[in-house]
């Protein structure tokens, strides 16, 4: 195998990583499977394209924008919406997250219609030499986020008092609310913090890519890919399922073509959730709860 | 098949099924006085009513909420036309062929997705429709990203097609009606709503699943063979599109989830109500179905039927304590 292959894989691996981190964020806190996460990546990006055309400010630096933008808007979806909905079960949360996704999609391309577009910059296109293989800065950069948002969330989950609030109320909701944690706070935080992650690999993926309003649903698959490689809380895990996930794709394109390359993930996924029971599969957050909140998909 | 559906003969079914005949009789009373645009909308509402109700089998009764009607409607859609092209059959052999695929494709799926439970089982039917519709995209068998149309001599007229198209709904509907008021029914009820205590009742989760899937993958592979003929000719994007598993789940959840009548009340709601009427801006109607079914699912859980049957309970138990009060 080329190490071009390989290298090629891991960078890309990065992206894959931050995609993972976001879902397996509020999947890990509240057990929400969000179907939206997708469309929250493109959101990023079109937030991105309109702070670019408006006011010329560069993609990465729109970010002191565009992140905060997006947090805010996503905070009452989960307080008002979805916090309620996970109450009454599987079903009406992620059914809920389903008409959001359709929303975000089918609002997007109302407004900016269905082209694909890309988010120009300088360096978008240029090109460095690494381990000697040339290779695009860009797809360096974006390793180097999946790096560090990997070892931002693990230091705020492992080491502040909101991440061990956060994990109070993952692990036991209701005695988190009587040890003075607000639940339905703590919850909102978490899918507003899942959204500025998807808001960055958003703008990341309209740089280094281009995107259009319906590209969400590959890369959520993308995503729980990720998670369900590195198991759900395992923030290191998750880097870990990216760069994996990465070099699957990379190494199963060029062996069989380049048109493959998508097939080789959804094919792979599907080996990958089939192929082991749900109780090996590492998933260090299912042990760490209380019988009575394990929801129905752990098998005996 | 007596066993199979249970014993004893339910009044709601008998009721049911009277109300699908007296339905389809209207429906092929009226052919004649359709004009051509008519004709194709009710073609169109006929094959969603299926298409849903298909899908309400395994998502709405057996509970299983999957993403692979997409998978479904584009591997009947092939099935016919490749039939039509390849051998020249007659339509109603394509169809019966699209059908056998359908089952058997649903089959394999069900054989490894459910190893899979709850939300694992939707991201991996998630997973199914896209690796179909990218393997399509690179088969050339098929004809690749360009797709295939089936040859015009061989596709029914619109008249015939409708005909066809009522036949599909009310088979599918019947269907629905017979398990619903059936043992089989009540089962995959118990499967949904506590799968390891039906399990430990001596139900077979997993035969139960299957059974919904395979019977709905059938259905759902004959809605999308009849598009398909309506359509002329396909291709991977439109064929396998996650447009179609996300429309069929809409029109399900608005209508009524787990009931008879809740999709078709929801295919008609949805495609006249929206579809037709902003034909102009897709957008905007994908827009409008994503933020009612947020509405629905928030507000009104059980769907226009489910809130329909509510409303009318309280008014009856209102009604009746009225008249005791007063009698």
């Amino acid at each position: 195998m080329e190490f071009g292959v390989i290298l090629a894989g891991l960078l890309t691996g990065g992206l894959y990583a931050t995609i993972g981190l976001g879902l397996s964020l509020v999947f890990g806190v509240m057990r929400l499977v969000n179907l939206a996460h997708g469309e929250l990546i493109i959101v990023g990006a079109y937030a991105s394209s309109l702070v670019l055309s408006w006011w010329g400010i560069d993609p990465f630096l729109s970010l002191v924008i565009v992140v905060p933008v997006i947090a805010a808007l996503a905070y009452p979806v989960q307080r008002y919406l979805l916090t309620g909905l996970l109450r009454r079960g599987l079903e009406p949360p992620l059914v809920a997250t389903f008409g959001i996704s359709l929303i975000l999609s089918a609002g997007l391309t109302a407004i900016f219609g269905g082209d694909p577009r890309k988010l120009a910059s300088s360096y978008s296109a240029a090109g460095m030499s690494l381990f000697g293989q040339q290779v695009r800065v860009i797809d360096v950069v974006g390793l180097g986020i999946g790096v560090v948002l990997t070892v931002v969330i693990f230091l705020v989950m492992r080491h502040s008092r909101w991440g061990a609030a956060l994990r109070a109320a993952s692990t036991d909701p209701a005695t988190a609310g009587t040890m003075g944690i607000n639940v339905n706070a703590v919850y909102a935080i978490t899918f507003a913090a899942s959204a500025a992650v998807a808001a960055i690999g958003g703008v990341f993926i309209g740089t280094a890519y281009s995107f259009t309003p319906t590209s969400g649903m590959g890369y959520i698959l993308i995503g729980f890919t990720v998670v369900v490689l590195g198991g759900t809380g395992n923030t290191f895990g998750t880097l870990i399922g990216g760069l994996v996930l990465g070099l699957v794709q990379s190494i199963g394109g060029a062996l069989f073509g380049g048109e493959y390359r998508d097939f080789v993930i959804y094919a792979f996924f599907i080996v990958v959730l089939a192929a082991k029971p749900l109780a090996e599969r590492g998933l260090d957050a299912w042990r760490s709860r209380p019988a009575a909140t394990r929801r129905t998909e752990v098998r005996a | 098949m007596r066993h199979f559906f249970g014993a004893g003969v339910s009044p709601s079914r008998n009721r049911s099924l009277i109300g699908l005949v007296i339905g389809v009789a209207v429906l092929l009373g009226v052919t004649g006085m359709l004009g051509r645009y008519q004709i194709s909308v009710a073609t169109t509402i006929l094959l969603y009513i299926g298409v849903t109700s298909a899908w309400n089998l395994i998502g709405g009764i057996a509970g299983q909420f999957s993403l692979a009607s997409s998978a479904f409607i584009g591997v009947g859609a092939y099935s016919v036309v490749m039939m039509l092209r390849g051998l020249g059959v007659p339509v109603a052999v394509g169809l019966a062929f699209a059908v056998v695929v359908g089952a058997a494709f649903a089959a394999i799926l069900g054989v490894i997705l459910f190893r899979l439970r709850g939300f694992y089982f939707t991201i991996g039917t998630l997973a199914a429709a896209l690796a179909a519709m990218t393997w399509m995209t690179t088969w050339q068998f098929t004809g690749g990203t360009s797709g295939v149309s089936a040859p015009l001599a061989l596709i029914p007229d619109s008249k015939t097609l409708y005909i066809w198209a009522v036949a599909a709904a009310a088979i599918t509907v019947a269907v629905s009606i017979l398990v619903v008021n059936s043992s089989l029914g009540l089962r995959l009820k118990s499967v949904r709503d506590g799968e390891d205590i039906a399990d430990s009742l001596g139900i077979s989760p997993f035969g139960m699943k299957m059974i919904a899937m395979v019977i709905s993958g059938a259905l759902t592979a004959l809605g999308g063979a009849l598009f398909a003929l309506q359509k002329a000719s396909i291709e991977p994007k439109s064929a396998f599109g996650l447009d179609w598993s996300i429309t069929v789940i809409v029109m399900a959840i608005v209508g009524g989830l787990g009931t008879v009548w809740g999709p078709v009340i929801g295919a008609v709601v949805i495609y006249y109500g929206i579809t037709v009427q902003l034909q102009s801006l897709p957008a905007v109607s994908a827009l409008l179905s994503g933020v009612i079914l947020v509405l629905v699912i928030r507000f009104l859980p059980g769907g226009i039927l489910g809130t329909i049957e509510t409303g009318v309970r309280a008014l009856v138990a209102r009604r009746r304590r009225g008249s005791s009060a007063t009698g």
